[in-house]
C-alpha cells in the first residue's frame, strides 16, 4: 500500500485539453502562471464560471457612467442607491437558488414572501398589535417556512411538478397578501413611516447608516479574522499534502477581499446628502444584512451536510437515493429555505418601500430572482449555483435598473434590456453544459 | 469547494473596486445645494389664480429659475389608472418648466408604470442626479410617506402633485379645492333649475364613495353648503332653503360604484315619482341617474344632474340636455401651479400665502401631519362654455362627441368636429 | 434446507469459508419467475464471475443480495449466519458494496464528495470535516493505484470512463467491505481503460475481499475470475473455478443451459436443476 503523501494524484499524466478544462484552475495550479493559463484555458473550452457576470457588471457599469447625465453611476450615492435596489433580488435570488439547485422552480416566491412582510409590517403598527420588531420577523418568516415546507411536501411526496404547485402557490399567496393587507384600520396601504420605535427599526434595515468609526472597526475586524482564518486552513491543508491553491491566490484573495471592504465603506462614508445641513453618511444596514444572508447560506450550502446532499440531488437525485439521502425530505426543506429566505427578500422590500401596499408585484420580483440567479451564472438545470451567484446577479439586474433610472429610461426599457441579458445569460448556460457534456462523451 | 467560493467573491470585488476608483477620480460634484436665492424674487402676484392655458404666468418665473440650483425631478405614478399622466401631465409640465425658464437637464419627468419600488427608485435617482426638489404624485400613501421621507433625510424638498402626503413638515400639496369642486356643483346645480325652468324642486342628491374617499365627502360639503347652508353630509330628507327646494333624499354610493348608484336612485324615483331635481358628484354618477330617467320616459332638460371629471359621457349628457354641466379641472393649471412652486422652493424660498392659499388635513384615520397646499380653482362647464374650455384644450376630441351627439346638437353648442 | 443437502452442492475445492451463500433462492415478478431455487457462493479472496445471456437474471440476483429485492423463497447466509438483507443501507452494514452499472456518480461533485456522499465526516459544530474526508479519499485511491486523475478535488464530470469506474469503486471499498458486487464494470470502456478496471479487481481480491463481477465479455472472465457462475432462464447452471471451464463450455452453459460434450464431469454435477 503507497504512503499517503506521495499517493501521486497530482502527479499530471497527459489528458485531453477538455479534461483539463473543466478542472478547478485554484486546484490544478502550482503557481500563479499556472493558474492563469488553467483559467484561460478552462473560458475557452465554455466552462466560464461567474466571468460573464463579472465582465457584464463591468460592462453596464461602465456603459452607464458614460451616457448618465453628469456621469452620476459611480457617484458614492448612486453606488449606495445600487445595493439598495439590488438588496432585494439578491436576496430573493439566494432564495431561488435553494431551489434551481435541485432543477426545481419556486414561482410563488414573490408572493409568499410579501406575504410574510405584510406579516412582520402589520404587527409593528402601533395602533395595532404594536409587536416588537424582532418577534414581528420571526413571526413573518415562519409564516414563509411553513408555506414553503407546505409545497414542497406536495412537490416531494406527492411528485406533482413544482412549477404546478408554486403556480398554485403564488395564486393562494397573492390572495393572501391583498387579505392580510386589509387587515387593521389602514386601508390596504400599511407603512413603517412612522414615530413607532419598531416600525422605525424595520425601515431602518435599509436605509438605516452605521456610523463610519463603527463600519471601520467592524472591517478591520472582519477582514483580520477571515483572513487569519484563510491563511490558517491554507497552511494547514498545504502542511498535510491536500489540495491547495498557489500561496500567492490565496493571498491575492485576502488583499481583493480586504481591498472590497475598504472600498464599499470609504463609498458608504461620502456624504450622500444634498443639504448643507444635513448629512447622510455611512454603511447602510442592508450591506451587513445582505452580506450575512451570502455568509450563512454559502456555509450552508458548502460546508454541511444538508449542502452537500442538495448538490447530490441536483447532480444525479438516483445516486443520492442510493447513497441513503431521503430525496423528499432535502427537496422539502429547500423548499421551505427558498420561501423563508423570500420573507427576508420581501421584508427588505417592505424597508425600501416603507411599508406594503397592493402594488408590490409579486409576479414580476420571482421573475427577477430567477433571472439574477440564472444571470449570476446558476445552472437552470440543477446541481449547480452558488449563493454568490444571486448576489452577481442580483446586482446586474439592479444596476440595468439603477441605470435606466439614471437617464431616464423607463420600465419597458429595462424589461427588454433584462431580457436580452437574461437570454446571454442562460446560452452560456447552455452552452458551457453542451462543451461538458461534449468532452465527457469524447472520453468515455 | 471554499477557494472557488473566495474567488468569485474577489471577482465580485474587483468591480466595486473599480467603481470606488471612477467615483473618486470623478469627484462628489452634487449642485443641489438650496439656501442660497441671489437677488431673485418671487414673481409679483402670483397666485392659485394666475395660471391660464396660455401658460403667460410662467415667463415671470425665468429669473427665478436661474437663480435656482438642482434638478427638478417629476415622478407620475402609472399609465393605466388614467391616461392623463400621458396624455396631459407631462407634456403641460414639460411646457411649464419650459416656458419658466428651464433647460431640458434642469428638469426630468418620469412615470413608475405603477410599481411602487419604481417609483421610489426613480426619486432615489433624481436625487443622485442632483434634485434640489421632487414633485411626486404617490401611487399610494405608502410608498408616498417613504418618498417624503428619504427627500428630507437628503435635504431635498417636495410638492407632492395631485395626491396628498401627509408625513414630514413641509410637503406642499397641489391639487384642486374639493369644497370649490363642490361649490361649483351646487352653483351650476342652482342656475340650472331656474334655466330649465323647475317650480318647486324636488331634490335628490347622489353622492359620492364617501365610506371610502375622504375628497367625496369635502365635494358634498361644498355643494352642500351652495344648496342648503349646511356642510354637513349626508342630510336628512324634509330639509328645505329660502328658494323653495325641498330635499326628499340623499344617500352616497359605496365605493363610487357607477351601477349601485343606478339602483339607488331607481329606487328612490320609484319611491319618489316627485323627484324633479338631482344633484351627483361625478359624471359617472350622473349619467347612471339619466340612464334611469330615460327609462322611466324623462325627456331632455326636465329633471337636472350635476358632475365633475368633463369626461366624454358627461360632455354628450350636457348637449343632449340631460346635465346641466361638470366641474372640468384643467391639467394645464395643476402643471404650471406645480413648477411655480417648485421654482420657489428650487430657488430656496418660501411660496407666497396667495399660492400656498390652504392647508390640507389627513383625514379620519390616516396619521400624519396638516401640509400646506395649493388648491386650484376648476372651471363648470356647460353647454356655452364646452368649446372654449373642453374642446379648446383637446382634454375631450370634438370628434368623437360629435360622432356621438350629432353634428347638428354640437354645431348647436358652438362645436365643430 | 438442510446440512446435508448443502454439503452436498458444496465444491470440494473450496479452499477457505465462504463469505456468502445464496441458497435455493427464488424470487418471481408477478407470473414472471427470475429466480429458482438459486445457489451460489463467494469465498474471500476469490473473483467469482456471473455469466449469463440477457435476461437470465443476473442483475435480480445482484440485487436480492444488495437489498434491493427480497428473495420470496430460500436464504441469504452471511458468515455463516442466515440474514434479511432488506435495504442497501443493511447490505453496507454488513459489508457489502454494490458498483451499479450505471455507477451513480453525481457528475457536479468532486472525486472525494462522492465517495463520501451519505456518510460524510463531520467535525465539531456540524461541518463538514473536507480535510478528513481528502485525506482518507486520497488514501484509498493510492491503496488501489488510482494514480491518474489530476485532483482528487475535480469534479467528476471531468472524468474519463475508466477513471469514473475506479472512483466508483474506490467508493464500493472505502467502508471497510468485505464483499464488492460489479455489474458490468467493463462494459462502456476502452483496452486500456478496461485493463486499469481489471488490475483494480484484482488488486481488491488480493486485499482478501470477495468479489462479483457480472461481464458479458468471456476475454475480461477468463483474465480475472477465479470462480465462474452461470445463469440460465433463472437457474444456476453451473459454478466452479474458472480452470474447469473453457470459452465454449460457457457459452454453451450460456446458451442452452447445458453441457453437450462433458470434459471432465465438474461443472455438470453443479447443475442445480
Ligand atoms: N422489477 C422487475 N419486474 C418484473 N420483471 C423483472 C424485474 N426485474 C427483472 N425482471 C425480469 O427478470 C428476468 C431477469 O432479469 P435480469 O435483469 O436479472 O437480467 P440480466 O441477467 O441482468 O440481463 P442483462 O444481461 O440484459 O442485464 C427478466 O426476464 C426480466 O424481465
Ligand atoms: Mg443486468
Amino acid at each position: 500500500m503507497a504512503d499517503v503523501k506521495d499517493a501521486g494524484l497530482v502527479e499530471v499524466q497527459p489528458e485531453p485539453a477538455a479534461v483539463a478544462a473543466e478542472v478547478p484552475p485554484a486546484i490544478a495550479a502550482q503557481t500563479l502562471g499556472q493558474y492563469l493559463r488553467a483559467w484561460s484555458v478552462r473560458i475557452r473550452s465554455g466552462d466560464s464560471g461567474v466571468l460573464p457576470v463579472v465582465l457584464g457588471l463591468v460592462i453596464i457599469s461602465v456603459v452607464f457612467e458614460l451616457i448618465s447625465p453628469r456621469n452620476a453611476f459611480f457617484l458614492p450615492e448612486n453606488l449606495v442607491n445600487l445595493f439598495q435596489q439590488s438588496a432585494v433580488f439578491m436576496v430573493l435570488a439566494m432564495a431561488e437558488i435553494f431551489v434551481l439547485l435541485l432543477g426545481e422552480i419556486d414561482l410563488s416566491l414573490g408572493y409568499v414572501g410579501a406575504c410574510g412582510a405584510v406579516v412582520t409590517v402589520q404587527l409593528v403598527q402601533g395602533v395595532t398589535t404594536n409587536w416588537p420588531w424582532w418577534g414581528a420577523i420571526i413571526v413573518g418568516l415562519l409564516f414563509c417556512a411553513v408555506f414553503g415546507a407546505l409545497q414542497g411536501t406536495i412537490i416531494s411526496r406527492l411528485h406533482v411538478p413544482s412549477f404546478v404547485v408554486t403556480l398554485a402557490g403564488f395564486l393562494i399567496a397573492n390572495g393572501l397578501m391583498l387579505i392580510l393587507l386589509l387587515l387593521g384600520p389602514f386601508s390596504g396601504y400599511i407603512t413603517l413611516v412612522s414615530s413607532q420605535p419598531n416600525a422605525n427599526v424595520l425601515r431602518n434595515l435599509m436605509f438605516g447608516n452605521i456610523d463610519p468609526t463603527i463600519s471601520w472597526i467592524v472591517l478591520a475586524i472582519v477582514v483580520a479574522l477571515l483572513g487569519g482564518w484563510f491563511l490558517y486552513r491554507d497552511l494547514n491543508r498545504r502542511r498535510s499534502g491536500l489540495v491547495v491553491p498557489p500561496f500567492s491566490l490565496v493571498v491575492i484573495r485576502i488583499l481583493l477581499m480586504a481591498g472590497v471592504g475598504v472600498a464599499v465603506v470609504a463609498i458608504c462614508d461620502v456624504d450622500r446628502s444634498h443639504s448643507l445641513l444635513i448629512h447622510v453618511v455611512g454603511v447602510p444596514a442592508v450591506i451587513p444584512i445582505v452580506l450575512g444572508v451570502l455568509v450563512v447560506w454559502t456555509v450552508l450550502l458548502q460546508r454541511t451536510r444538508f449542502g452537500r446532499y442538495v448538490y447530490a440531488v441536483g447532480g444525479n437525485a438516483e445516486a443520492a437515493r442510493r447513497a441513503g439521502v431521503s430525496l423528499p425530505r432535502i427537496r422539502t426543506l429547500c423548499f421551505m429555505l427558498c420561501s423563508m429566505t423570500g420573507g427576508i427578500g420581501m421584508i427588505l422590500y417592505a424597508s425600501y418601500l416603507g411599508g406594503m401596499s397592493n402594488n408590490v408585484n409579486g409576479g414580476q420580483l420571482v421573475l427577477f430572482a430567477v433571472a439574477a440567479a440564472v444571470i449570476g451564472g446558476t445552472s437552470l438545470f440543477g446541481g449547480r449555483g452558488k449563493a454568490m451567484h444571486g448576489v452577481l446577479g442580483g446586482l446586474v439586474i439592479g444596476g440595468i435598473y439603477n441605470g435606466m433610472g439614471l437617464i431616464g429610461l423607463q420600465v419597458q426599457a429595462e424589461f427588454i434590456v433584462t431580457g436580452f441579458v437574461l437570454i446571454a445569460a442562460v446560452s452560456i448556460d447552455a452552452l458551457s453544459r453542451r462543451a461538458a457534456s461534449a468532452g465527457s462523451a469524447a472520453r468515455v | 469547494m471554499r477557494s472557488i467560493r473566495i474567488s468569485r467573491f474577489a471577482q465580485a470585488g474587483a468591480v466595486l473596486g473599480v467603481a470606488a476608483v471612477a467615483a473618486a477620480c470623478g469627484g462628489n460634484s452634487n449642485g443641489g445645494g438650496s439656501s442660497s436665492s441671489g437677488s431673485a424674487t418671487i414673481p409679483s402676484g402670483v397666485s392659485v389664480s394666475s395660471f391660464d392655458n396660455t401658460f403667460s404666468e410662467m415667463s415671470k418665473f425665468t429669473s427665478l429659475t436661474s437663480a435656482g440650483r438642482g434638478l427638478v425631478g417629476v415622478i407620475l405614478p402609472d399609465t393605466t389608472s388614467s391616461t392623463r399622466y400621458v396624455d396631459f401631465d407631462a407634456p403641460y409640465l414639460t411646457k411649464a418648466f419650459q416656458t419658466a425658464g428651464y433647460s431640458s437637464s434642469d428638469f426630468k419627468i418620469d412615470n413608475a408604470q405603477g410599481s411602487d419600488a419604481t417609483e421610489l427608485s426613480d426619486a432615489q435617482s433624481d436625487i443622485t442626479l442632483g434634485a434640489s426638489v421632487l414633485v411626486f404624485d404617490p401611487l399610494d400613501s405608502t410608498v408616498g410617506s417613504q418618498i417624503q421621507q428619504y427627500a428630507a433625510s437628503h435635504g431635498v424638498a417636495v410638492v407632492s402633485y395631485d395626491r396628498a402626503t401627509f408625513t414630514g413638515s413641509n410637503t406642499y400639496y397641489v391639487s384642486f379645492n374639493n369644497m370649490q369642486v363642490g361649490k361649483l356643483i351646487g352653483q351650476g346645480f342652482q342656475q340650472c333649475v331656474s334655466s330649465w325652468n323647475i317650480s318647486s324642486p324636488h331634490v335628490f342628491e347622489l353622492d359620492g364613495g364617501e365610506d371610502t374617499d375622504p375628497n367625496a365627502v369635502s365635494f358634498a360639503q361644498g355643494y352642500n353648503s351652495v344648496i342648503w347652508g349646511t356642510t354637513n353630509t349626508p342630510l336628512s330628507a324634509g330639509m328645505t332653503n329660502s328658494s323653495g327646494y325641498t330635499l326628499v333624499g340623499d344617500q352616497i354610493t359605496p365605493g363610487w360604484v357607477n351601477a349601485q348608484g343606478q339602483t339607488i336612485f331607481q329606487q328612490q324615483y320609484t319611491a319618489h315619482p316627485d323627484i324633479n331635481a338631482t344633484v351627483e358628484a361625478n359624471d359617472g354618477l350622473a349619467n347612471a341617474v339619466v340612464t334611469d330617467l330615460k327609462n322611466a320616459g324623462v325627456g331632455p332638460k326636465k329633471v337636472p344632474t350635476t358632475g365633475q371629471d368633463a369626461t366624454l359621457q358627461g360632455m354628450e349628457n350636457i348637449l343632449n340636455g340631460y346635465q346641466c354641466g361638470s366641474v372640468y379641472k384643467p391639467i394645464y393649471l395643476e402643471a404650471q401651479d406645480a413648477v411655480a412652486v417648485a421654482t420657489i422652493l428650487r430657488a430656496g424660498l418660501t411660496p407666497p400665502s396667495a399660492l400656498v392659499n390652504s392647508t390640507t388635513t389627513p383625514p379620519h384615520g390616516v396619521s400624519g401631519n396638516p401640509q400646506p397646499a395649493s388648491l386650484l380653482t376648476p372651471t363648470w362647464v356647460t353647454a356655452q362654455n364646452m368649446n372654449d374650455t373642453v374642446i379648446k384644450d383637446q382634454f375631450v376630441s370634438a370628434t368623437t362627441l360629435c360622432n356621438a351627439v350629432g353634428a347638428s346638437v354640437c354645431s348647436a353648442a358652438g362645436i365643430s368636429g | 434446507m438442510s446440512d446435508a443437502s448443502l454439503a452436498a452442492a458444496t465444491p470440494a475445492a473450496a479452499p477457505v469459508q465462504p463469505l456468502l451463500e445464496v441458497r435455493d433462492v427464488d424470487k418471481h415478478f408477478g407470473p414472471v419467475q427470475a429466480l429458482y431455487k438459486v445457489n451460489l457462493r463467494l469465498t474471500p479472496g476469490h473473483v467469482t464471475a456471473l455469466c449469463g445471456d440477457n435476461g437470465a437474471g443476473k442483475s435480480v440476483l445482484t440485487k436480492c443480495i444488495a437489498g434491493i429485492h427480497q428473495p420470496d423463497g430460500g436464504a441469504i447466509v452471511w458468515q455463516g449466519n442466515t440474514v434479511h438483507i432488506r435495504s442497501p443501507r443493511d447490505a453496507s452494514r454488513l459489508g457489502i458494496e454494490t458498483v451499479y452499472q450505471d455507477l451513480a456518480l453525481a457528475d457536479n461533485l468532486d472525486i472525494v464528495q462522492n465517495m463520501f456522499l451519505g456518510r460524510e465526516r463531520l467535525r465539531m459544530g456540524g461541518l463538514l470535516d473536507e480535510d478528513s474526508m481528502e485525506r482518507a479519499a486520497a488514501e484509498t485511491l493510492a491503496g488501489l493505484r488510482v494514480t491518474t486523475v489530476r485532483s482528487i478535488r475535480q469534479p467528476v464530470a471531468s472524468l474519463s470512463g475508466g477513471q469514473r469506474q475506479s472512483v466508483a469503486v474506490a467508493k464500493a471499498v472505502m467502508w471497510n467491505s468485505k464483499l464488492v458486487i460489479m455489474d458490468e464494470p467493463t462494459a462502456a470502456l476502452g483496452v486500456v481503460q478496461t485493463r486499469m478496471v481489471l488490475d483494480l479487481v484484482r488488486r481488491l481480491r488480493d486485499r482478501g475481499l470477495a468479489v462479483m463481477v457480472i461481464s458479458h465479455n468471456l476475454n475480461d472472465v477468463f483474465e480475472v475470475a477465479d470462480d465462474i457462475a452461470i445463469l440460465y432462464l433463472g437457474r444456476m447452471v453451473a459454478q466452479d473455478s474458472a480452470s474447469k471451464f473453457d470459452r465454449q463450455s460457457v457459452v454453451q452453459y450460456m446458451t442452452t443451459g447445458g453441457q453437450l460434450r462433458v470434459t471432465d464431469g465438474g461443472p455438470a454435477s453443479k447443475t442445480a436443476n
